[in-house]
């Protein structure tokens, strides 16, 4: 505001020679005032109202860019009204070059001082280090420029409409930067033009159609900046989540592999430790069981460390929906074997079915099984479905295996993690086999009423 | 039940190496041991020979091991539970103590020392509550009204207000109660119901 005044102050004296007197003063003083008045307000709003205003800059930066010109013209002009009615005989300049001068001012100076002052140290996330768009994206903001300019001079009934409209496809595509780009160069042609022009009111014409066309470049590339931001804000998120959800599906593999050790170990240790006491007269042997044994001490400590650390973690249990759940499943495993998607029937109730557990694992724990009857059955039917059993939730995967079904490759554990996940949510899992070669896994688990019932 | 054998341990558990394991430790140590492979089988045991505990998985597959704990209950009120699991959790921890009546909670891998310490508790607890039940089992059932009130408290004229009986009666009842349990005062009655209930 400072610099405003000063600047004002200059011209209007020394450059302009006009005398210094109270309404001088006024004069000089107004529209800094305004302006700083209404920056002052646009960044309290901004303050104040963080959830709406908090886009980076664009939102903030445009309110200013629209409100300080019109404020300014507004008060400016009020002022010159009253001092009409004051003194008639007082001069006074159009309010309307006064806002076109300000408005085209703030769009093309303003970039550059926001570009100077933002604070080079801060992580590049943002708007303002988006790489330079592709040289087909280039050309085609070119061609379309040049179109819209080549139709505004061809064409002079139309105005500078196609310019504008140039500028906002040529905003929305490239952002805030091709905006600016584009506000500049129209800028330059647009004087050239004006300076050509026959009278004051072409001229005025021709910088009326550039600020709106400005105004509208700059608010597509805006808009353009804070969706490209949102989208990797999201993309960001995204990541996170996807590395929480294969974190979490790892720490339910790792405590059901540490339940499977624990039992073998237990036995290990017991048998060892007996082993080195009765071997005593053996040495060789004795020795050997000793070293045994004190290796299965080592791997116990170290088994119920990792339980700390995974085991007894585990979040507190939630209602899952086996409805969404189930159905997941089964997009999951197809998406994996894509051949195989055809073959699976999924059989889901009308009403929902809540379990309280931890939905991760539980995925999990289905997961394996319907990759198993994937895996048995390669061409054959799978059939999945979900029902209510009095108090249980009934999951049953039915899959005829073929007579000669290609090795998996697996070792089993998918079938015992499933099984120790069920166990865990106070559910079992049973496998039967029919007399015509069908094999039926059954899950229950205790259902509970729906948590927004 | 002859008092000269070695105590009678039941190992359960779906992993027959590791019951197995355990059942020779325990013999090792001067105990009668055997091991089941499923719940079902150590009750249909329990049927004819009375164990003075058992040492059991919590998660099985037919029957976990809180299950069989209260199906215990109905063939030999005085077994000690000792549960032991390979998933933990603190809230299975306090119901295998609180509501199953189990003398502790054993992780996997076990703990050697520490399971034949509460094998060695669990064992002495069972012939506790053995002979408490069996001195209890000779009183009649007014008998044991007067005794519940007495051991809660009360004075002999609030129980025969409270059982609509003379002060008289209560006291001949009392004097019943101390012959056939054998003790000779109230504290005697009191750690006698202490011993038949669950805990130590």
């Amino acid at each position: 505001m400072l610099a405003e005044l000063l600047a004002q102050g200059v011209l209007w004296i020394a450059v302009a020679g006009h005398p210094l007197s109270p309404k001088a003063v006024v004069d000089i003083i107004l529209p800094p005032l305004t302006t700083g008045c209404i920056i002052a307000a646009v960044r309290w709003e901004e303050r104040r109202n963080q959830a709406d205003l908090a886009i980076d800059n664009p939102l903030p930066f445009g309110l200013a860019t629209i409100l300080v010109p019109t404020g300014t013209a507004l008060v400016r002009g009020g002022w010159q009204w009253l001092w009409a009615r004051y003194d008639a005989s007082a001069t006074s300049l159009p309010t309307s070059a006064f806002l076109l001068g300000d408005l085209l001012g703030v769009l093309v100076v303003a970039p550059i001082f926001l570009w100077l002052t933002e604070d080079k140290a801060k992580p590049r996330n943002n708007i303002q280090h988006i790489l330079w768009p592709p040289r087909r994206v280039m050309r085609q903001a070119v061609l379309v420029f040049m179109a819209g300019w080549l139709l505004a001079i061809l064409l002079p009934d139309l105005r500078l409409m196609p310019v504008m409209l140039a500028m906002t496809w040529l905003g929305l595509s490239l952002g805030s930067k091709g905006a600016w780009i584009a506000i500049i160069l129209s800028g330059g042609i647009t004087l050239l033009w004006s300076a050509l022009a026959p009278d004051v009111p072409t001229r005025l014409t021709l910088h009326i159609g550039l600020v709106i066309a400005a105004v509208s470049a700059y608010l597509a590339g805006s808009y353009t900046d804070a969706q490209r931001s949102a989208r990797q804000a999201i993309a960001r998120r995204n990541r996170l989540l996807f590395q929480a959800e294969r974190l979490k599906t790892l720490r339910a593999m790792s405590v059901a592999v540490i339940h499977e050790i624990s039992q073998p170990l237990s036995t290990l240790a017991i048998e060892s430790r007996h082993l080195a006491t009765v071997s005593q007269k053996d040495m060789e042997i004795a020795e050997s069981a000793a070293i045994v044994a004190r290796k299965v001490d080592t791997l116990s400590a170290m088994i119920r460390r990792l339980r700390q650390f995974g085991g007894r973690a585990l979040d507190n249990p939630a209602p899952v929906s086996l409805v969404l759940l189930i159905g997941e499943v089964v997009k999951l495993a197809a998406g994996e074997a894509a051949s195989k998607a055809g073959a699976v029937k999924l059989a889901l109730p009308d009403e929902d079915i809540v379990v309280l557990g931890q939905e991760i694992e539980l995925t999990q724990a289905f997961l394996n099984l319907v990759r198993n009857a994937m895996a048995a059955s390669p061409a054959g039917p799978i059939i999945i479905s979900l029902t209510r059993h009095e108090q249980d939730a009934k999951v049953t995967i039915t899959n005829l295996p073929a007579s000669a079904a290609p090795d998996s490759g697996g070792f089993g554990v998918g079938s015992l993690i499933a099984r120790t996940i069920i166990a865990t949510h106070g559910g079992g899992l049973t496998r039967e086999e029919s007399k015509d070669g069908w094999i039926v896994h059954e899950t229950r688990l205790p259902a509970i009423g729906t948590p927004y019932e | 039940m002859n008092e000269n054998l070695p105590p009678l341990i039941h190992v359960v558990d779906d992993d027959d190496d590791l019951g197995a394991a355990i059942a020779r430790l325990l013999v090792r140590h001067g105990y009668w041991a055997r091991s089941f492979a499923t719940p079902a089988a150590m009750l249909e045991a329990c049927a004819h020979e009375q164990c003075q505990c058992v040492v059991t998985d919590v998660i099985m597959n037919e029957m976990d091991g809180f299950t069989l704990a209260e199906a215990l209950r109905e063939y030999n009120p005085a077994a000690a539970v000792i549960f032991m699991t390979a998933w933990p959790t603190t809230a299975n921890a306090v119901d295998a103590v609180r509501c199953y009546g189990g003398l502790d909670y054993l992780e996997k891998p076990l703990d050697e020392t520490r399971l034949l310490t509460s094998i060695t508790e669990g064992v002495a607890w069972s012939k506790r509550r053995r002979a408490a039940l069996n001195r209890l089992a000779q009183l009649t059932a007014r008998e044991k009204q007067v005794l519940e009130l007495l051991t809660a408290g009360m004075s002999n004229k609030v129980v025969a207000a409270n059982l609509q009986i003379s002060a008289k009666t209560v006291e001949d009842h009392r004097a019943a109660i101390m012959a056939k349990t054998g003790t000779n005062h109230i504290s005697g009655l009191i750690a006698l119901v202490r011993d038949a209930s669950f805990g130590t």
